[in-house]
């Protein structure tokens, strides 16, 4: 891995003038000249550029080239691939495949954006002939040119092992020839800056961007608006099943739209959305079991190395079971996202959010956002800990239940406001929470797996009795995980309800003191 | 990572040219392959067009991250750890330090991660550098001329390689430098081949392509793909990969 340069130059600039920047310091040696389409792979949610990692690939014909490089330390390293790229594994094995796959996860990759070049390779070499740099002109330009400055060139320096100082001449003598400078990801930028789009898009938390003195109507404007462009923005990788992150997206942006509306009260009249509540609640409802199939089949190897080798086989039953469940639930989904009941709930609700009525509005509407934010933030960290410290070992597991829906309210209160809460706290808060919440859900996964398990082993005419059996190891292996984790609960809630995290929440809002409970 | 050593006692065998050729066709394989010239004639780092210099000299490289000196070559997976002049008192260097037989080896594992194959171009000699590299390798690739004063070298080599501390290195022996035409030469080979197991099959013959790497300076494949030289190491460097693979 080695460090890369970038720069940007308006129009189209000839090789022949590049190599003139390198004159008297290096040599130049011509290299190939060829047309290629340069894709940006990423993630929807681009995590490879939000984890520092960019991977374009340049393809010709079924040639293609994978460049991987990590834009905070500068590295990069070039992979011939045979075809367009799909899949990291395609990478071949080797050690930034194993990175990236880290980075990715769950998702998958897709071409976020693409431009044709036309790229002329250059060698800058020293006294021995060697070369010390690889230079590479790309001239760039939007296909249906719309814009009128689309036409650019990128002058990229890849630095060879050893030779960074040559590389920081031959990027000075650009630098001075130009008069501009280097910049990170310039090619990535300049391309999403021809092709009008953006970066970060895509993020499911919502990023608030608006005065502290904007009121709480603005403010739970803003919020529902970015769900709903959330869900939205999902709605086509669910359709094309391009990976499960789509259908959990777009159900986490309900999951937060109800809680909004839920928590945030008195910003709208409890009259005006109560049929957009019931509405969100019902899309949470018809994506869930499609959600809970996903979560089986993802988890299926581990559900496999869990149960012992003789019932492997017994499991293949089960697995085909979920799959032929999951072709007819993703049938039931599709026809909801296009059908009328959904599109009007999305039309209404933006109409909603764009200009709601006088009549609409409740009476914390006109107040600035900080008392209300820190009014219903409160009120619901009270409702955590007053559930929290009722449970013993005898309570029911609805209790649990209960806890974890709050404390996920609380979580979604936290992201809704961050912007408004003392730098450092609400991260301390969260993490905090976090910890809280891995071990309710824990428990509650289990809890559902085994009534799920336990409803298809009996509802369903297995062919094989094996199957039946692996189901009965899964029941136990989840009673057992379930076991543990509400052992757990008690250690994890104390370090939770501790006077430091009362003290985070009193500065959360560091406009005013607030009493603790 | 395996460690391949280019090692014969005696001098001129063509231990370079060979650690040079077959580095460069392990990385064409994909691999990704160091080569680390440690004679202080510097001549792989030549070959490669790469200054037979190390910042600081040996002492510094012995004391300090190895990636600092490795120099990417021109070709696609193949670096250099560059000669160095001073290599020539590394003796007296590990002679000075506790586990004085050991540097070669625990450089060597700082890197194991990031590569495939490591090629050492040894010096010649019976030297505590040559134990160094012998205690860090996983197999001794030794060019042969086939005459009679480099058969008492090879028995001088075989009878070494037998310490118990060397346990589990492999000798593979290949006849370097032949010429056909030579009577001597045939008889030897056909001699050995008789006598000893574990001789290399391919064999590289005296080519005039291969004294011109000096002048080119890059491996034979890259500018005379089809000679003589350049298809003999081609066939060495199957044989030992296959061979790689068979032993494990």
């Amino acid at each position: 891995m080695n460090d890369t340069v970038e720069f940007i130059l308006p129009g189209n600039v000839p090789t022949s003038e590049v190599e003139k920047f390198f004159t008297g310091q290096f040599a130049a040696a011509r290299g190939p000249e060829y047309s290629a389409t340069l894709r940006f792979h990423d993630t929807f949610d681009w995590r490879l550029y939000r984890a520092g990692w960019v991977l374009e690939e340049a393809t010709r014909g079924r040639r293609g080239v994978v460049g991987c490089y990590n834009r905070r330390t500068g590295d990069h390293v070039s992979i011939p691939v045979t075809g367009r790229l799909r899949h990291l594994h395609e990478l071949g094995g080797l050690q930034e495949e194993r990175d990236l796959r880290g980075v990715v996860g769950l998702r998958a990759l897709i071409a976020q954006a693409q431009l044709p070049v036309r790229v002329s390779e250059i060698k800058l070499l020293n006294d021995d002939q060697k070369t010390v740099v690889h230079c590479r002109v790309g001239q760039y330009q939007a296909p249906d040119a719309a814009e009128a400055n689309s036409e650019f060139t990128a002058i990229r320096l890849l630095g060879l092992r050893g030779y960074t100082a040559e590389l920081r001449i031959a990027a000075a003598r650009i630098a001075s020839a130009t008069n501009t400078t280097q910049r990170e990801c310039a090619v990535l930028h300049r391309t999403m800056e021809v092709l009008g789009q953006t970066l970060d898009e895509h993020a499911v938390k919502p990023h608030i961007r608006l005065p502290p003195s904007a009121t709480a109507l603005q403010w739970m404007s803003a919020i529902c608006t970015r769900l709903v462009d959330v869900m939205v923005s999902n709605e086509a990788g669910i359709v094309q099943d391009i990976d499960t992150e789509f259908l959990h997206d777009f159900r986490v942006a309900v999951r937060r739209t109800r809680s909004a509306l839920g928590q945030i009260r008195g910003v709208y009249k409890t009259e005006s959305i109560t049929r957009f509540s019931s509405e969100f609640a019902w899309l949470g409802q018809v994506t869930g079991p499609l959600r809970d199939l996903d979560v089986f089949l993802l988890h299926f190897d581990e559900l496999r190395a869990s149960v012992p080798v003789e019932l492997h086989d017994g499991l293949q039953g089960f697995n085909d079971y979920l799959r032929g469940q999951r072709i007819r639930e993703r049938r039931r989904i599709l026809k909801h996202l296009r059908g009328e009941r959904y599109h009007s709930l999305v039309e209404d609700w933006r109409c909603f959010l764009a200009e709601p009525g006088t009549r609409h509005r409740g009476g914390a509407a006109g107040q600035t956002v900080v008392p209300v934010a820190r009014e219903h933030t409160l009120r619901i960290w009270r409702r955590v800990l007053k559930q929290g410290r009722c449970i013993n070992d005898s309570s029911p597991p609805q209790a649990l239940h209960d806890l974890r829906i709050s404390c996920k309210k609380l979580r979604y209160m936290l992201e809704f406001f961050t912007p408004l809460q003392t730098a450092g706290n609400a991260g301390h808060l969260t993490r905090r929470l976090r910890r809280l919440q891995e071990n309710l859900g824990d428990f509650q996964d289990c809890s559902v797996q085994i009534e799920t398990l336990y409803n298809i082993a009996h509802q369903t005419a297995w062919d094989q009795p094996d199957t039946v059996l692996a189901l009965g190891a899964l029941i136990q292996q989840a009673t057992d995980r379930g076991t543990a984790a509400r052992q757990d609960f008690h250690r994890r809630f104390q370090s939770f309800d501790t006077r430091s995290t009362a003290r985070l929440f009193e500065r959360l809002f560091a406009q005013t003191q607030i009493k603790v409970a | 990572m395996k460690v391949i050593a280019l090692y014969s006692i005696k001098g001129g065998v063509g231990k370079t040219a060979s650690a040079v050729n077959l580095a460069y066709m392990c990385a064409q394989g994909g691999n990704h392959t160091l080569l680390w010239d440690l004679d202080p004639q510097g001549a792989a780092s030549f070959n490669l067009r790469i200054k037979a210099k190390l910042a600081g000299g040996p002492k510094a490289l012995f004391g300090r991250d190895i990636m600092r000196y490795v120099k990417q070559s021109d070709y696609d997976n193949l670096d250099l750890l560059p000669a160095d002049f001073s290599n020539r008192k590394l003796d007296l260097l590990f002679d000075a330090r506790t586990r004085r037989k050991q540097q070669v080896r625990r450089l060597l594992e700082s890197v194991a991660d990031r590569y495939d194959y490591v090629f050492i171009d040894s010096p010649p000699g019976l030297t505590l550098v040559v134990e160094n590299i012998l205690r860090a390798a996983d197999l001794v690739l030794s060019p042969l001329i086939p005459s009679t004063l480099s058969l008492r070298t090879l028995d001088q080599l075989t009878e070494f390689v037998r310490h118990p501390k060397l346990r589990g290195l492999r000798l593979w022996v290949f006849f370097s430098m032949v010429d056909v035409r030579r009577q001597l030469h045939r008889e030897v080979m056909k001699q050995l081949a008789t006598q000893r197991q574990g001789l290399m099959r391919h064999f590289i013959p005296y080519s005039s392509d291969i004294e011109r790497m000096g002048v080119i300076r890059a491996p034979v494949e890259v500018f005379a793909r089809r000679s003589q030289g350049g298809l003999a190491y081609r066939g060495l460097w199957s044989e030992v990969a296959r061979r790689l693979t068979d032993h494990g």
